[in-house]
């Protein structure tokens, strides 16, 4: 089957259409500086060319009948219709897409059908705030809520604020090389704990210091009174950092005389290949022995 | 090995969603958007009934139709990567 520019171009020769004028190339590998297109990072083994036929041609073509073969999908071509009014969202869902390829193909092989929708959503959200239109992504981001309820906005969150990237970019990368069922297992259950514990979670980077680890652990005990707080962390050197962390924390506490809690420690490391990660649940319960429930949404 | 491809999307006006529809060999009635076999259309992601005044893309998988919720094209955008 011809590709379905190739295809539109042929049905309106039959016509008698000049159809050139109503394609609209957008080739978004070019550099909006040079080209007036719309600039995508592509990956390095995947080009994407997004053209657009205006309304006016696309009545003509209409009128011809017989049209619904334009209408297909295959490794190289892809033919759909949308609503002139829709067309831009539509254009700028394929250019954040193509923006984050490279991502949502490792993810692709772990998460949920619905997981990964909402994080198509959320990266073109963020398209919407680069561009500055607050409003559109605001409105966006209220059907994101709607539809995909609590965990798409932590999918929204967990994506926008770089933590995706940074906490699971390498064991993703590791996963393409390795490719065993385990290890998409274990990138499953890493990603699903950073999103179900996101609201008190800490995420240790190489430049968060002891102290505000510590710092954190006992402003989310101690203000947010919260019953379950998490740290995730990726190499040896972090995972190290933490486990000292937790120890001086729990140090700290001990020497409450008044209004003391005791707390739980549990880890869970996830290694795939050399990289390592850890989730550390810290659970607080009464000095008296009594152990505070955590919220049936923070139990796992 | 470089793999391209090309994403060709043909915008149409609402005044020209019925002429779109029938070209896909659906029938409309009173507005309302029929299956081949007769049954309402729905969105085939949210499911919503379809008409001629929310039918918002006309897409490949065996010619699906989806509503004008932006959202609902993200459902069809992932099956892209």
């Amino acid at each position: 089957m011809p590709p379905v520019r190739e295809l539109i171009r042929g049905l309106a020769a039959k016509l008698g259409i000049n159809i050139e004028g109503h394609l609209v190339n957008y080739e978004p590998r070019k550099d909006l500086k040079q080209s007036g297109g719309i600039r995508i990072k592509q990956g390095k083994c995947s080009v994407t060319n997004i053209v657009v036929l205006d309304s006016e041609g696309t009545r003509e073509l209409l009128k011809s009948g017989g049209f619904a073969e334009a209408i297909q999908m295959s490794q190289s071509s892809v033919g759909g219709m949308t609503r002139e009014d829709l067309a831009g969202y539509d254009l700028l869902a394929l250019v954040a897409q193509e923006d984050g390829r490279e991502l949502l193909e490792r993810l692709q092989k772990i998460i949920s059908h619905d997981d990964f929708v909402a994080l198509s959503i959320a990266m073109t959200i963020r398209k919407y705030e680069i561009h500055s239109q607050g409003a559109k992504a605001l409105d966006l981001k209220n059907r994101l809520r709607y539809r995909f309820k609590e965990r798409g906005n932590r999918i929204y969150v967990f994506f926008v604020s770089g933590m995706l990237e940074e906490f699971m970019g390498p064991p993703l990368a590791w996963i393409e090389f390795s490719g065993t069922v385990t290890d998409r297992i274990k990138a499953l259950e890493l990603w699903n704990a950073c999103l179900d514990h996101m609201d008190y979670a800490i995420y240790v980077n190489k430049s968060m210091t002891r102290e505000e680890i510590v710092q954190g652990l006992r402003q989310r005990f101690r203000i947010d009174d919260v019953p379950v707080v998490l740290l995730f962390g990726r190499t040896a050197p972090i995972i190290e950092k933490i486990d000292s962390s937790v120890k001086e924390f729990l140090r700290l506490e001990s020497e409450y005389q008044v209004d003391a809690f005791q707390y739980s420690v549990v880890r869970k490391e996830y290694s795939m290949g050399d990289h390592d990660a850890l989730v550390c649940i810290v659970t607080k319960g009464k000095a008296d022995g009594t152990k505070r429930l955590p919220a049936p949404s923070q139990v796992k | 090995m470089v793999k391209e491809r090309e994403v060709v999307l043909m915008m149409f006006s609402k005044k020209d969603a019925e002429r779109a529809i029938v070209s896909t060999g659906r029938k409309v009635v009173d507005g309302k958007i029929l299956d081949l076999d007769g049954h309402a259309s729905d969105c085939r992601k949210c499911g919503k009934h379809l008409t001629l005044e929310n039918l918002g893309r006309i897409l490949p998988g065996s010619i699906d139709l989806y509503c004008d919720d932006p959202i609902c094209f993200n459902d069809f955008s992932v099956k892209l990567v």
